[in-house]
């Protein structure tokens, strides 16, 4: 078993090589049939990719993102690329189902059933860690979310899924330049949203 | 780098250097918001969550299932040179596995459209094909008592005939007659009676024995008579044939009895106002005999003067 280099809780300085230099033999393994080396890949990509979704469309990420994972591995043993290409690959998979999905409900809008309260949520042993862990992402997908889903999409595609401006660009079929300036305008725009929120410096936990 | 904004606006304190490494992940001098903003998106690279890794468990099943199914051929872990990241599904998907992609718009209309039209192609073609047979067969039967040489003319050219001054006199030839076409009475259908029928049977037998009897073609002349004693009892060269199938078998026509198996006007056999053909019979009979001297040349042209005569005066 491979280990997988996650990133740690701070800053990662290249995120476009999260499994490195044996994501070579780790896909070739994969695509030979080996679900441990298929497992090292989903581990590593699915968060980046739950995330991205939740932004876009919060309703039914977990679905899209199965969805993309079968496709994925429909095509998994005719992909030929290195490890940018490979969640390039992944991400634009993601962003079709997306659009599907979103052109199904579109056709066929569904009513939502009633909301559950919180005192009928199902409750597990470790839902406070839970929770803890997961309070800094989802403050960050809720602020993320509140900007223009352009704007919202190039950061995630930059930051979540580790793509470089030019691969974004070929992603969402728009120039390099345009896909800064709309990075750009998410950032300053999401520094707007920051202030008035008064968020105080401990890393967007008290939004 | 400042770390704030000077009051008039000014220039912004980072370029886009510094947002493109700060997306990125890199560590890089900011101001105070956009350090907010840095932390927000090292929130977004945290480490993942159990439930992100929840499914781990489907996912592998689901990989296992879709490579054991082969549905997407063998592997190739060295890869290709073909296109690397072009996606091809199978076309088949695998039991239980996600709805698959949505058709094109409006798509379910084009089969029924299709499947409306064929059944009206293919009886429309074999309509044509069955009017352009009766066609080619009274063309081919008309001959006999056709003008040589006129065979593929429409029924605008008139015969060159030498009483074309009185062409529409009895509308044998030529254009269609101005005067209404008389239709036949109740009385006349009736009055030739059996004895009219059995005589009409007789020529009919001979007629088309005649037709039928490839190798006795030397007495055309004679046979030329009957054409005529037939062609004015069906109301015509061209109506002929089926004249004498409905004397012979009345149940291939319609209940109205043998004069109605055409849609026109329907004849008696002893009306006699229509296919007289102009001209003398011996005149007739030497157009028959180059007619039927040189076959072929009728085939499938169904048009002649006789014919065409006959049909514009309905």
């Amino acid at each position: 078993m491979i280990p997988i280099r996650l990133r740690a809780t701070g800053l990662c300085v290249d995120t476009q090589h999260v499994v490195g230099d044996d994501f070579a033999r780790v896909l070739a393994d994969a695509q030979g049939g080996n679900d441990d080396q298929f497992a090292v890949l989903w581990r590593d990509a699915n968060p980046a990719l739950l995330r991205y979704l939740r932004v876009l469309a919060p309703e039914n990420a977990e679905d899209i993102a199965a969805e993309t994972w079968v496709h994925v591995v429909r095509g998994l043993p005719r992909f030929i690329g290195n490890e940018a290409a490979w969640r390039a690959w992944l991400f634009t998979t993601a962003r079709r189902r997306l659009i599907d999905q979103a052109r199904l409900r579109k056709r066929h809008p569904a009513e939502p059933l009633e909301e559950i309260s919180a005192a009928e949520m199902p409750r597990t042993q470790d839902a406070a860690q839970i929770a803890l862990d997961n309070l800094a992402t989802e403050s960050a997908i809720a602020l993320l979310s509140q900007l223009p889903a352009p704007q919202a999409e190039v950061i995630l595609l930059r930051v979540v899924a580790g793509l470089d401006t030019d691969a974004v660009a070929a992603l969402l079929d728009k120039t390099p330049g345009n896909v800064r300036v709309m990075a750009h305008r998410g950032l300053k725009k999401l520094e707007d949203l920051l202030g008035r929120a008064g968020v105080t410096s401990r890393a967007g936990v008290t939004l | 780098m400042s770390d704030s904004l000077p009051a008039d606006g000014g220039p912004d304190p980072y370029d886009g250097r510094d947002l493109q490494r700060l997306l990125s992940g890199e560590n890089v001098p900011l101001s105070e918001g956009m350090q907010r903003v840095a932390r927000t998106l090292d929130a977004l690279r945290a480490a993942p969550t159990r439930a992100e890794l929840a499914d781990e468990a489907s996912a592998r099943a689901t990989f296992r299932e879709i490579m054991l199914a082969g549905g997407t051929g063998p592997a190739r872990p060295g890869g290709g040179a073909d296109g690397a990241r072009t996606l091809i599904l199978p076309t088949q998907a695998p039991v239980g596995g996600p709805r698959a992609v949505t058709r094109p718009r409006h798509a379910h209309r084009r089969p029924r459209r299709r499947g409306r039209w064929q059944p009206k192609a293919l009886a429309g073609a074999a309509a044509a094909a069955v009017i352009v047979g009766g066609i080619a067969l009274a063309g081919t039967f008309s001959g006999v008592g056709g003008h040589p040489g006129q065979a593929g003319r429409s029924a605008g050219a008139t015969s060159p005939a030498p009483e074309s001054g009185r062409s529409n006199s009895n509308g044998l030839e030529g254009t269609a007659s101005k005067e209404p076409t008389p239709r036949p009475t109740a009385s006349q259908s009736t009055a030739g009676g059996s004895g009219a029928e059995s005589e009409a049977k007789a020529l009919c037998s001979q007629y088309l024995g005649f037709i039928m009897d490839h190798e006795s073609r030397s007495d055309w002349a004679a046979e030329g008579d009957t054409y005529h004693q037939l062609s004015k009892l069906a109301g015509g060269s061209w109506r002929i044939v089926g004249y004498c199938v409905g004397l012979e078998q009345p149940w291939a026509m319609t209940s109205k009895g043998p004069g109605s198996y055409s849609s026109g006007p329907r004849f008696s056999p002893g009306d006699s106002q229509f296919g007289a053909p102009q001209g003398s019979q011996g005149e007739n009979r030497l157009k028959d005999q180059q007619v039927w001297n040189g076959p072929g040349e009728n085939a499938g042209s169904g048009a002649n003067g006789n014919s065409f005569g006959g049909r514009d005066q309905q």
